[in-house]
């Protein structure tokens, strides 16, 4: 959560040249001495996108895919869920929520800003 | 002084599956082919490479143990998908210090083994690890750059499609390729939806085997004394570049990696991309072969369609582009991939592409990139510009 109660992504921040990295550098990666952990804004833009259809023999639905541009000069990929019979719009607005992976861990997705 | 590089054998196995073939017969297939090609023995060659990605540790050496070689080195090389290119790459090193004059690069590649589906990324990496926990794979990334290709083209998804009609088109007139029917835009576009605004159809086969193999030497192959008619081959340029990491929101549709290592390409042998007669591209997903007309210089950004309306990169074109059937039709057996482009541009450039030959050709371009994990634009891209 942010400071405003949003859900938000945290990013490494280089102390020499200003830029955002996505996920947060290891502290185990000696480069991350020079970057500091900061919190991304609440809203970005959508990119691109795929919707990948798993092989019929998972039984697993389709989901989608996309590339989401934060304000930092930052891209990350994540999943974006929509509404039912929605259709992904590059450039929409999108944000971060908090979803649980098939193995019940708390992960982000995206989704769009109404 | 600077030495020439010539290509004195070539040759390559069917690419397909070969369920009940153990690698190293295919391998053996491949390097038995080139020496007999070349008019060597075993025991001429100073050197071996071995080019492979899921075979595992000394592969090489697993693979021509049964050959009874007389312990010159074998070098194991892994470089992704651009794995059979670097091996030819760093063995060029080699001739051109004069470590050795002949040596043989070989790649090889079963991935019947690995079950069919998208390939194992590299998981050595935080940042890939998390992706590939969301769902990123290969086809995603490249799904990805064709839906931001036509949103910034504003070109129909047919465009992708006319992609894998061409190259299955070529496939069908090889008798080395996996595929070896043509299909129709239609069939394409309705095959199985994989990843949007991909269809089955627009994507490398995922179960296929295969080897290639090449000689490499710096011995003039038409002043030997077994001197053949077939035309010299030389190497003129050969590049590998690694992916830069990404810094902030990058153009997926630049294909920097590829347009640098093209670039270097061109500047090595001094000559450009009107110069070329033919091209072997790393075609894995239809979106690629389109981007890469343009980091070669082919076209600008958008026209790559236009080209294949023209018939300008098809058999009969100015500038045929995967006259094998490329990575779709002919198949993508990782590491043996970048050695077998190889293989199809000597053939063509000597007039030996039997069904599907270009008349004329004179020069011929290999690419092949090497991707798998997150952050980069691509793990490595390789580009060998081969003259006669």
């Amino acid at each position: 959560m942010n400071d405003t109660g949003q859900v938000a992504l945290i990013a490494s921040r280089s102390k020499i040249s200003g830029k955002y990295y996505f996920p947060v550098l290891p502290e185990s990666i000696p480069v991350s001495r020079d970057c500091e952990v900061v919190t991304l804004s609440p809203e970005a833009s959508l990119y691109s996108f795929t919707v990948v259809h798993p092989s019929p023999k998972t039984g697993q639905p389709p989901f989608t895919l996309a590339y989401a541009d934060f304000p930092e000069q930052v891209r990350v990929l994540g999943r974006l869920k929509l509404p039912e019979g929605a259709c992904p719009m590059i450039g929409a607005r999108l944000r971060v929520e908090l979803d649980a992976t098939a193995g019940g861990e708390q992960t982000y997705v995206f989704v769009p800003v109404q | 002084m600077t030495r020439d590089i010539y290509i004195s054998g070539a040759a390559m196995t069917k690419f397909g599956r070969h369920d009940a073939v153990p690698m190293p017969s295919l391998a053996q297939e491949a390097i038995l082919g080139a020496l007999a090609d070349a008019g060597l023995g075993l025991d001429d060659p100073q050197a071996f490479y071995c080019a492979n990605v899921y075979g595992g540790m000394i592969l090489g050496q697993t693979l021509v143990r049964d050959l009874g070689l007389s312990g010159m080195p074998m070098y194991n090389v892994e470089n992704a998908c651009a794995s059979g290119a670097t091996g030819i790459h760093l063995a060029r090193h080699a001739l051109l210090a004069g470590i050795y004059d002949t040596v043989v690069v070989f790649g090889v590649e079963k991935l019947t083994q690995l079950g069919g589906g998208s390939i194992p990324l590299q998981r050595n990496d935080y940042k890939t690890d998390l992706y590939a926990a969301q769902g990123m794979t290969l086809p995603a990334i490249y799904a990805m750059r064709a839906t931001r290709y036509l949103h910034e083209t504003g070109h129909a998804p047919e465009v992708l499609g006319q992609v894998a009609v061409k190259n299955r088109r070529h496939g069908a007139l090889n008798p080395l390729s996996q595929a070896r029917n043509e299909v129709s835009l239609e069939e394409v576009m309705n095959s199985r939806k994989v990843y949007d605004p991909l269809t089955l159809l627009q994507c490398c086969p995922s179960t296929v085997d295969g080897a290639a193999a090449v000689v490499l030497t710096t011995k003039r192959p038409s002043a030997g004394s077994s001197a053949t008619r077939r035309p010299d081959v030389r190497v003129r340029a050969s590049v590998v570049q690694s992916g830069k990491r990404e810094e902030g929101l990058e153009d997926i549709l630049d294909a920097e990696i590829t347009a640098r290592a093209a670039h270097l390409a061109f500047e090595q042998a001094g000559l450009g991309p009107d110069d070329l007669g033919v091209i072997e591209l790393h075609d894995a997903f239809t979106i690629a072969e389109l981007l890469y007309y343009e980091a070669f210089g082919l076209c600008g950004r958008g026209e790559g369609p236009r080209l294949l309306a023209d018939g300008v990169t098809a058999l009969g074109g100015r500038v045929p582009v995967n006259p094998s059937g490329g990575l779709i039709a002919k198949g993508h057996p990782l590491g043996a991939t970048g050695v077998a482009q190889m293989v199809e541009v000597v053939w063509q450039l000597q007039g030996r592409a039997e069904g599907r030959q270009i008349e004329g050709a004179k020069v011929g371009l290999t690419q092949c990139t090497g991707g798998g994990i997150a952050g980069v634009d691509h793990a490595a891209s390789a580009v060998h510009i081969l003259t006669v």
